[in-house]
């Protein structure tokens, strides 16, 4: 071994613990007395059990499952339309539309958290789960499009001619031929557009109402109540499951798509 | 004769790119017809054209006298067969082929009886559960053949069908195809760049050059009768010199006389002649023919059944020979003096 | 006439394709315009208007004073000068360690290349904010951190930079930045043709020179594309710093999110939204041109 590899493995080594490390403490910690070292009681599910009597806890992780199922849904579907009509037509201002479409990805969200809040306020609309659901899907769709417009323009095209000299007028095409091929495609889009909406905490922020998605629940808890941090670390456990489930899924896909 | 395709001069533009330039053609009921050239000359265009891919930027189309303008692709009585073959991956063989069938909502157990018949005509039965995956190029081949043939086209549109595969596998599939177009009896446009396969299918032969047709005839008439230097070279190569035509012979430089059959007459003036190769013959010494000259063999390659030479003649010119092998004489050897020489008949004169 | 031919030519099949497909981008047309130009637009007016703290209705416009208010109070100019800063060497850091990380796995790795690729991405699926929870516990003057340093002895006293300040929002930002750039750093060296490295080690060239002067400039497509990713962001982040950031951590982000919140001050708020969106603006002008469109795309 070369002492540039050995290098390379030591700064390697201390990369993951950056990033590992502190995920490992939270769940330690989620089983201990206080959470703070050192280790008191530990083992102890003391906070688990005090979680349960936090319902607006358990209630978070409902509503961000939720907000982030109804984001990818509509965010995939404003995806193939968008990836279909970037990677197969020539819509006019089609250069405009890629332009418009890359914004919200190189925009701070804070800029979109107030700008949107102030604007539905004044509006005389409220934050609510689906003032977050209607941020998240501007968020999500440049992503989704380019992911979909990607597929779309690897997809070989004279499949879909093929299935048009076949006898299939434009939609069955769609329906028949370029929608099934474009599957993994659509499964690693929805998969981008869930971990944004389930990641996403300084949008969130803005919209939220009283209904809280977990990120914003984590932040506003830890924000007014920093006493209750044992009951977060517990809740941890719980986003880190989902998390770990989700990362397998998105893991198979990717595998079965390549 | 019934005509089943017509364009009647279509051009079509990419842009600056004229791809297709003022062509017309009939294709009679039944014909094998052959669109033959180069890479690049419009070929797949004329046939994307025909299946309603692509819309002619002037000139029209019939197909059964009916003009195709305002038609889908999906509404002509056409099927193509892709250069790419287009096989759908996520479909297993019988519902590839059955996918037209499908859409046209015929019944079930007719669709099945029909893929049958199909799968029976290129002689791969039994391969319906197959993933398209799990073929080999010459089947997929048959498979894209019959998953447009089955729809039964008033044309068949074949877009380079043999074009990736080996020449063992391509020469078994021309057989095929000769085969089952004799069955189905279906119009067939073929396009190619491989003058072999034109040649041994076709009933007709329309060769192109950069987006225009230059001669359409029989492969006979294509191969015996080229009207250009440009088809001459492009069917199997051949001997061209340019020269000054003058009572049924002609006076080329660096070489000298040529006969020339009287019946191509022409007005006097500046011609090509074309001679084949393989109509010339060669030998130490060679009497009873119209043209012969001297020279000296300065390349030889040995081919099996044939030999190639080319010979420069004493006045300067070079020509090249087919000659069988071994000949009556053995191979001749470079460096070797020899003569050459063919009858008048094959002095072809072009325009 | 030629009037009367255009306008037939406006009708051909060819335009109402263009016209029929613009259909399915609509949808998406109209939710960035309502959602993100309509908002982002009113704010830019809202910043020239002076709102009554009280009523919260227009009193004056429009005027300059949101924006002179920059200026004015020099400890917000400073804190946007620190956010500037900060966004700057979080980008070097954490693009530098997503750099070492990527090439790693492009050169050094030579089985399972996605599975290691993958574990660095993990983190993403644990969620922003439970990683800066983590970290909230792993600092401060009572932390993990401190904690097992004073535990085995190698300190005697908490170390203060551990403690939630500016260094910790640093720390914290690369540490949860890098891996989101390792992706389109790496796709970028995977597209570099191996044999361009063979052939200039093959003409005598260090690996440093090849590094330098093949391997970088190749990479620098994805480089771009990361620096873009990671500098925006940081220059609007408002939820770090008031996790790990302490007193002396925040950024012009808090300011923002404060005037919005608690300050009720839309009209400074929305100036200095406007300040922020003039240096996206800015960055994403500079680097747009060097990188694309096209770039983007492939690296997603
Ligand atoms: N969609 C298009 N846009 C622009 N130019 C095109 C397009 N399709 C074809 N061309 C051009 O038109 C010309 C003819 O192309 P075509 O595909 O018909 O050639 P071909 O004879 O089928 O060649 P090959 O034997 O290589 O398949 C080429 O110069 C090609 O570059
Ligand atoms: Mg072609």
């Amino acid at each position: 071994m070369t002492k540039s590899s050995i290098m390379f493995i030591v700064v390697l080594g201390f990369l993951l613990i950056l990033t590992f490390f502190p995920i490992a403490i939270l769940l330690l910690l989620s089983l201990n007395e206080t959470s703070t070292l050192p280790l008191r009681n530990f083992p102890t599910l003391k906070w688990y059990i005090e979680l349960l009597r936090f319902p607006a806890a358990i209630n978070a992780v409902k509503y961000s499952l939720m907000v982030a199922s109804v984001t990818t849904g509509a965010a995939v579907i404003f995806g193939i339309c968008g990836g279909y009509a970037l990677a197969r037509t020539n819509f006019a201002g089609k250069k405009i539309f890629t332009g418009l479409l890359l914004m919200p990805m190189v925009t701070p969200y804070i800029i979109m958290g107030f700008s949107l809040m102030s604007f539905l306020l004044k509006m005389g609309v409220n934050p609510s789960l689906i003032v977050i659901i209607i941020g998240h899907i501007l968020i999500t769709i440049p992503y989704t499009t380019l992911v979909l417009t990607s597929r779309f323009i690897a997809l070989d095209i004279s499949l879909e001619e093929a299935a048009m000299d076949l006898g299939a007028g434009k939609f069955t095409t769609f329906r028949k031929v370029t929608l099934p091929l474009i599957m993994p495609g659509v499964a690693v889009a929805a998969i981008l557009a869930f971990i944004i909406s389930w990641e996403d905490v300084a949008l969130a922020v803005f919209l939220a109402g009283t209904e809280q998605t977990a990120p914003v629940y984590i932040y506003s808890l830890l924000m007014k109540l920093p006493k209750f941090v044992p009951i977060l670390t517990a809740m941890s456990s719980i986003i880190l499951s989902f998390a770990i489930g989700l990362a397998f899924l998105m893991r198979m896909i990717e595998r079965i798509s390549a | 004769m019934k005509i089943d395709v017509e364009l009647k001069n279509v051009t079509k533009k990419f842009g600056d790119v004229v791809a297709v330039s003022d062509v017309s053609f009939q294709v009679e009921k039944g014909q094998f017809f052959s669109l033959l050239g180069p890479s690049g000359c419009g070929k797949t265009t004329i046939l994307r054209m025909i299946s309603g891919f692509e819309k002619p930027t002037e000139g029209e189309i019939l197909i059964e006298g009916e003009p195709m303008a305002d038609v889908p692709p999906f509404k002509r009585p056409t099927n193509l067969v892709f250069q790419s073959l287009a096989l759908f991956p996520h479909l297993n063989v019988y519902e590839n082929i059955a996918f037209g069938l499908k859409i046209k909502k015929i019944p079930e157990n007719e669709i099945k009886a029909r893929v049958k018949e199909m799968l029976d005509l290129v002689r791969l039965p039994g391969y319906e559960k197959r993933k398209i995956s799990q073929l080999s190029g010459g089947e997929k081949q048959r498979i894209a053949i019959v998953r447009a043939l089955v729809n039964k086209p008033t044309v068949l549109l074949l877009d380079e069908p043999l074009g990736p595969l080996d020449l063992k596998l391509r020469e078994e599939m021309i057989v095929e195809l000769k085969r089952i177009k004799r069955e189905v009896g279906t119009t067939f446009i073929y396009v190619t760049h491989d003058q072999g396969e034109a040649l041994t299918m076709s009933d007709k032969i329309a060769v192109m050059k950069a987006g225009k047709i230059m001669q359409i005839g029989s492969p006979i008439e294509i191969y015996e009768q080229p009207n250009s230097e440009f088809v001459a070279n492009f069917i199997g190569g051949t001997n061209v010199f340019k020269g000054r035509y003058e009572n049924g012979a002609v006076e080329v430089d660096n070489l000298g006389k040529i006969t020339v059959t009287p019946e191509c007459q022409l007005s006097k003036g500046s011609v090509l002649v074309s001679i084949k190769p393989e109509k010339i013959f060669i030998g130490r010494k060679l009497n009873a023919l119209d043209n012969i000259f001297a020279g000296e063999v300065k390349e030889a390659y040995y081919q099996g059944r044939v030999v190639t030479y080319r010979v420069l003649l004493e006045n300067g010119s070079s020509i090249s020979v087919v000659a069988p092998s071994p000949g009556m004489e053995g191979i001749f050897g470079i460096g070797e003096k020899v003569k050459i020489g063919w009858n008048k008949k094959d002095s072809k004169l072009i325009t | 006439m030629s009037i009367k031919k255009s306008f037939r030519n406006f009708f051909t099949a060819q335009t109402n394709s263009r016209l029929k497909d613009l259909l399915l981008v609509l949808p998406t047309y109209l939710w960035i315009i309502i959602v993100f130009f309509i908002p982002v637009f009113s704010v830019l007016i809202l910043s020239f208007a002076e709102l009554s703290p009280v009523t919260r209705t227009v009193v004056n416009f429009p005027v300059l004073s949101n924006y002179a208010k920059l200026f004015i109070r020099t400890d917000y100019a400073r804190l946007l000068l620190r956010t500037f800063f900060i966004a700057v060497t979080v980008t070097a850091s954490s693009v530098l360690f997503a750099y070492v990380v990527a090439y790693f796995i492009a050169f050094r790795v030579l089985k399972n290349k996605y599975t290691v690729l993958f574990l660095f991405q993990a983190p993403y699926f644990a969620t922003y904010m439970l990683i800066l929870l983590a970290w909230r516990l792993m600092l401060g003057s009572t932390g993990v951190i401190n904690s097992l340093l004073l535990y085995f002895g190698l300190i005697s006293e908490p170390i203060k930079l551990l403690g939630y300040n500016l260094f910790s929002v640093w720390l914290v930002l690369t540490a949860t930045w890098f891996p989101w750039l390792i992706l389109p750093i790496f796709v970028s060296l995977e597209k570099i043709d191996r044999v361009l490295l063979e052939a200039s080690d093959d003409l005598g060239a260090s690996p440093i020179t090849t590094f330098l002067k093949v391997t970088f400039p190749l990479s620098l497509p994805g480089v771009f594309v990361a620096v873009l990713f990671v500098f925006i962001p940081t220059m609007g982040e408002f939820i770090a710093p008031a996790v790990v950031g302490g007193r002396t951590g925040i950024l012009f982000g808090n300011l923002i999110y404060d005037f919005f919140l608690k300050g009720f001050r839309w009209d400074v708020a929305a100036a200095f939204t406007v300040y922020l969106l003039i240096i996206t603006f800015i960055a994403v002008f500079l680097l747009y041109r060097r990188i694309g469109f096209r770039k983007l795309m492939e690296s997603l």
